[in-house]
């Protein structure tokens, strides 16, 4: 790490910082404004100064917390596999087995759509009636499911989805990591008499670390965010069981319009994330020094 | 030795091959769909083989709103992924780089922007973009996709320019490169993988974004995952012309993505840079 | 009822006669010439039928119509945002019903009035409202309305939607009966019977996703004799009328294809088309769609709704046609909307799919040949008597609340009764806040 001169940190951060501070903060303020006020534009009063009473509704209702619960339950899922398969496949693909590149471009693909078309056809292949996932369990002897309506399983079927569209995002930057892993330390193990895995447990992972940190920090937080699936296949259900705090944020949003309340729910939301981003980053790094 | 390599041979196609599976038959079933007649996309037991149609994809490219999303998508992508990767990858390569004050506060502000629901800053978007006269245009879809990927960009590209030894570029330095030539020169380079890599994800972030999109754009501006949600309707889903749209969106994007190939495989060693 | 029909059918034929005198002295005077209006529709393909027709009326009227479709899952909140931001984007805008009296008490449509009562405006014979169904859903407010709404015409109907009963003529002789069920008990009674999963025939098929849960149900609610609220708007969706309503609907969700919980009408169609439900209690158009493409081309029928002693009250819901407040172009854009529901264009466009509510179509044979779900005393049995759920600006967040209640006893996660009382408290509460 280098202590650097104003200068050239200005010249590196200034334009990026300047552009999100004129697009972002904006939003940001008004969104922070809102939050104070109780604007609902189908009710009665429509704008009007509340303090913190959007604030303290979040910790109040029962919804909001069921909706916590479901959400870690979700989001724990989706990282614990994403991550897991994503770095997996990576190091399988890091062989340079035969037609690796081809079958990579088309890897990549499932997140190439956007969530509703993801969403649409997901919800076409759970079809417990006369969806191919249903058909392919009864060809092979098994008993046909109600992916989307039993509860428990329907969000086994989010979660499925969801690894479906994402872990190729996170293999394909764990193997851009892997790509540029210095040769020679790899190199320099091997002579040691060094085997495959103790090469990558000894040198590759340890060098693609802060990358995996920082894939995994995004799918965190976009994992929160994405919630576009859930309205399409399930909408929240069965019984609240895929109510997601997204899609409870986006409904609060767009359905009850509470413009009010939608903006304190986020930035509590973003608060919360934050705190969990923070946590995350310092044990990985205290591991580290370990 | 021989029957150890042979084993794990086996092993990776093996493996390949469900994954293979697993990723691409949801794939499959959408570009056979795309080419199925209508009477046999919704029936079961599924049909596998029939003569293929190709009306589905006639009739999108008859429409204006397809060819013209289309070219939208295509722009806006392009356009706000060049903006996010050369903007943010100077923020990285400081923050991977330097010790100055204020930098862990730098680095999480440009992620925040990332963390807020989406839902709570599309209607303030929405209102000073029409306080702005930007509605409906590509312009303030670039602007948003390149200030939400901006933050990826960072954090991805931090990872990726720690991962080059700090020696390097004081190496370079020391061969009369100046800081900015050092970046330009030595470090970018040597992470060209996860450049290649942020871009490719920047680029399918912008080209799969919904909401903003949708609530931003109408006639002129509109991209083509809000034009893909037109093919659904309330009363039936019309199959063909959904399905046929996905694979038209997979077409570009796995065209960028194989240009990008070349940077993803290049293994570079020290040496070759030295 | 026989009398309004004739009546219906004698001012048809004299409004196709107007409508073909009124195409014919446009020419002379195109005050809008050259004037783009932008309609935003719902994506369907209703709109595609209309898509089609505008060519001709810009070659009459010199104005160019662009269409933007806009999916039904989103169209809520995209609609909401350009009103609320005030942006000229359309002039012209058809969506559904259940949005209309939000939409107006917040001033972000226009009071049509004026326009229907402009000769420049509206042709003589074009007959609003006594030649339409449906016209207070969509838009249509008496003065001093019980639903409190601002007196004035805020849309002009659109795009028909009324559930007629549907019923395989063939399973329905196999087990042995001779006319279509008549009763809610008959309904159960009939799906058990004809329900063979084995054979890949479920007795019933409907669909019980949220949010449209709600409506799938307002019939049996209805029927029952029970409704969402009461004149004070306070819910009353929770009485035995309701519980016995949810029971049912429950009940034949058991003789349904497993996971109609997931199913919009998307699927309940497709299940019903592909020939593996017996039964459908679902909108008009299913009628002519699955006599054009499906596998029962000639193995189904309709018939009115089931009645407990009552009327057969089903859902009442479809498309409305409104002038944004912020449309740039509103005279124009009214001219397409009137012309698109001359009583020709109507005619026409019923042909192709998208069924009016002009009432004249409802007796002409070559409409009766396509649509089984108009015949005989469908229309009168159906759509005169149907309810469409509650005209109040707060429906879309009430519909969420019920919605999610409805959806918890589907799954059984919930007992009906349990599931209803807390739906009551949280709507009376949600009602309470709005100022009711």
């Amino acid at each position: 790490m280098i202590k650097a001169d104003k200068k050239s940190i200005l010249y590196f951060v200034g334009p990026a910082l300047v552009l999100m501070l004129v697009v972002a903060i904006g939003p940001l303020l008004y969104s922070v404004f809102l939050s104070f006020h109780n604007w609902n534009l189908a009710k009665a009063h429509s704008f009007q100064f509340v303090g913190l009473a959007n604030y303290l509704s979040f910790f109040v209702d029962p919804t909001i917390w069921h909706s916590v619960g479901r959400t870690i339950i979700y989001v724990g899922a989706c990282m614990v596999l994403e991550v897991a398969l994503g770095l997996g496949i990576a190091f399988l693909f890091d062989t340079n087995f035969r037609g690796e590149s081809w079958i990579r471009a088309i890897l990549i693909l499932p997140m190439v759509m956007s969530e509703v078309v993801v969403g649409l056809i997901w919800r076409w292949i759970y079809n417990a009636e006369y969806g191919i996932l249903n058909y392919f369990l009864q060809v092979l002897g098994f008993e046909r499911l109600s992916w989307l309506t039993t509860p428990g399983l329907a969000m086994t079927s989010l979660v499925i989805t969801d690894v479906w569209q994402w872990t190729p995002l996170v293999f394909l930057v764990c193997l851009a990591g892997l790509k540029s892993v210095p040769q020679d330390s790899i190199e320099a193990a091997r002579l040691d008499g060094a085997n495959w895995l103790q090469v990558q447990w000894h040198v590759t992972l340890p060098a693609i670390k802060p990358i995996i940190v920082s894939v995994v920090l995004l799918r965190l937080i976009d994992c929160f965010r994405f919630v576009d699936k859930v309205f399409i296949m399930t909408y929240g259900g069965p019984a609240n069981d895929t109510a997601l705090l997204g899609f409870r944020i986006y409904i609060y949003g767009f359905k009850y319009f509470e413009i009010g309340q939608t903006a304190a729910y986020s930035l509590i939301y973003v608060a919360a994330i934050t705190v969990l981003v923070r946590i995350l980053i310092r044990s990985f790094n205290s591991k580290a020094v370990a | 030795m021989r029957a150890g390599k042979l084993l794990s041979g086996v092993f990776t196609y093996a493996a390949v091959a469900v994954i293979v599976v697993f990723f691409g038959f949801p794939l499959y079933w959408t570009v056979l769909t795309s080419i199925k007649p209508v009477e046999l996309i919704p029936q079961n037991p599924p049909v596998f083989f029939f003569t293929p149609t190709f009306d589905y994809y006639r009739q999108i490219f008859s429409q204006s709103v397809v060819w013209r999303s289309l070219l939208n998508s295509t722009v806006v992508a392009t356009v706000s992924t060049a903006l996010a990767v050369g903007l943010g990858a100077p923020v990285a390569y400081a923050l991977a780089r330097f010790n100055f004050r204020g930098r862990e506060q730098i680095a999480f502000f440009f992620l925040s922007t990332r963390m807020t629901p989406p839902v709570a800053v599309v209607l303030p978007f929405f209102l000073i973009a029409r306080a702005f006269g930007l509605l409906d245009s590509r312009l303030i879809l670039i602007i948003a996709y390149t200030t939400f990927n901006i933050g990826f960009v960072v954090w991805l590209l931090r990872g990726f320019f720690s991962e080059v030894p700090t020696e390097i570029d004081e190496a370079a330095m020391v061969d009369g490169c100046s800081r900015g030539g050092a970046f330009l020169k030595v470090v970018l380079p040597l992470a060209a993988p996860g450049i290649a890599a942020a871009g490719i994800i920047c680029f399918i972030f912008c080209w799969n974004e919904f909401l903003f999109a949708l609530i931003l754009t109408s006639f002129n501006a509109k991209t083509l995952p809000v034009a893909a949600a037109g093919f659904v309707t309330d009363r039936l889903v019309l199959w063909g012309n959904l399905c046929a749209t996905a694979v038209i969106t997979y077409v570009p994007v796995a065209f960028f993505a194989l240009l990008a190939r070349k940077h993803l495989i290049r293994g570079l060693t020290m040496g070759g840079v030295k | 009822m026989k009398n309004s029909l004739i009546f219906a059918a004698a001012f048809a034929a004299s409004v196709c006669a107007g409508s073909t005198a009124f195409a014919q002295d446009k020419p002379q005077d195109r005050p809008y010439d050259g004037v783009t209006i932008h309609v935003g529709t719902q994506s369907s393909q209703w709109a595609d039928v209309f898509k089609k027709m505008a060519p001709e009326f810009t070659k009459e009227t010199g104005i160019k119509v662009e269409f933007e479709d806009i999916s039904f899952d989103v169209m809520y909140e995209k609609l909401k945002t350009t009103f609320i931001g005030g942006a000229p984007t359309y002039d012209l805008v058809w969506y559904d019903t259940m949005w209309t009296p939000e939409f107006s008490k917040s001033g972000w449509i226009r009071d049509l009035t004026p326009y229907l009562s402009d000769p420049k405006l509206t042709p003589a014979n074009f007959g609003y409202p006594n030649a339409f169904y449906a016209t207070e859903i969509s838009g249509g407010y008496a003065k001093d309305n019980a639903w409190k709404l601002p007196a004035g015409t805020y849309g002009i109907p659109w795009i028909a939607g009324f559930n007629p009963l549907y019923y395989r003529t063939d399973l329905l002789k196999k087990a042995g009966f001779d006319k279509p069920p008549a009763t809610m008990d008959d309904l159960l009674k009939y799906a058990k019977a004809m329900n063979d999963p084995k054979d890949g025939v479920y007795g019933y098929v409907m669909s019980a996703k949220q949010p449209r849960i709600v409506y799938d149900w307002s019939g049996y609610l209805w029927t029952y004799g029970g409704d969402f609220f009461d004149k004070n708007f306070k819910p009353i969706f929770n009485s035995p009328q309701g519980v016995k309503a949810l029971e049912t609907y429950i009940a034949l969700g058991k003789l349904s294809p497993p996971g109609v919980g997931a199913y919009h009408i998307t699927e309940e169609w497709t299940s019903f088309m592909q020939g593996h439900a017996a039964m459908a209690w679902t909108f008009q158009d299913l009628a002519s769609v699955a006599r054009k493409d499906s596998k029962i081309i000639d193995k189904f029928e309709c018939a009115p709704p089931v009645s407990e002693g009552g009327p057969r009250v089903s859902l009442l819901a479809g498309i409305t046609a409104s002038i944004p407040t912020s449309a740039a172009n509103p005279q124009a854009a009214y001219l397409f909307a009137v012309w698109a529901q001359s009583a020709e264009r109507a005619k026409a466009a019923t042909l192709q799919g998208a069924m009016s509510w002009r009432k004249s179509i409802y007796n002409d044979p070559d409409v009766q040949a396509m649509y089984p779900s108009v015949r005989n005393d469908i229309p009168a049995k159906t759509i005169e008597t149907a309810r469409p759920v509650p005209l109040i600006p707060e429906w879309a967040a009430v519909d969420q609340i019920i919605g999610e209640q409805l959806s918890a006893a589907f799954a059984g996660t919930k007992t009906p009764k349990a599931a209803l009382d807390e739906a009551a408290t949280r709507v009376a509460s949600y009602m309470k806040d709005a100022g009711y």
